[in-house]
């Protein structure tokens, strides 16, 4: 039997919260940009949508992003399209745009949530997008 | 170039109401602490469309 979905935990960031993570902004640094792609629909072909990432989710997600990081931008959702055991589906993604310190402690609080998000969501991969820009 | 409005729904019900009506309008939108949205036009006109009171969302914090 396969596991069933169950909503997002954000407690297993805390201890990585660390006030080392938050981008220095206004100096002149670089920081690194995070996309995390949330998953909030999948649909398979001939079959109906299903929903995944829950509103409930996404608060609690924007809420903590928020708390550790200042601030976040969410994008519009976007389609992506993938290729599972030789189906293609169709899947919506609610982007969130995080600025981080460029450190390893960033890292390895996004390599916690994507976990969580996997682990909570049911999913096979969560993406985290890093990119490094200069922010004056 | 819209306007840009700074809002916060009353409680969390609304708010996941608000969430749900976001996810369908096609333009970004941040978050900050104290759950203070800063959202374009086109959100707030989506929280009309969906018949949200006025009371039930402040614009321009």
């Amino acid at each position: 039997m396969g596991k069933s979905q169950r909503p997002f935990n954000s407690t297993v960031l805390s201890e990585f919260a660390k006030p080392s993570i938050k981008a220095s902004i206004g100096i002149g640094a670089v920081a690194w940009r995070y996309t995390v792609l949330v998953p909030t629909e999948e649909t398979k072909v001939g079959g109906t949508s299903e929903r995944i990432a829950t509103d409930e989710d996404l608060d609690n997600l924007e809420k903590v992003l928020t708390r550790h990081f200042d601030g976040l931008t969410t994008l519009q959702e976007s389609t992506g399209y993938g290729l599972r055991e030789g189906q293609i589906e169709l899947n919506q993604h609610a982007p969130l745009v995080v600025y981080a310190a460029a450190t390893t402690p960033s890292d390895l609080y996004f390599q916690t949530l994507r976990k969580e998000l996997e682990d909570a969501l049911v999913q096979e991969a969560i993406l985290v997008e890093r990119q490094d820009v200069w922010l004056h | 170039m819209g306007s840009i409005h700074l809002i916060q729904f009353p409680d969390k019900e609304t708010r996941l109401r608000g969430l749900e009506t976001f996810r369908g309008v096609p333009a970004s939108r941040v978050r900050f602490p104290d759950d203070i949205f800063g959202v374009t036009n086109q959100h707030v006109d989506a929280l009309k469309k969906r018949t949200f009171p006025s009371t039930t969302f402040q614009r321009n914090l």
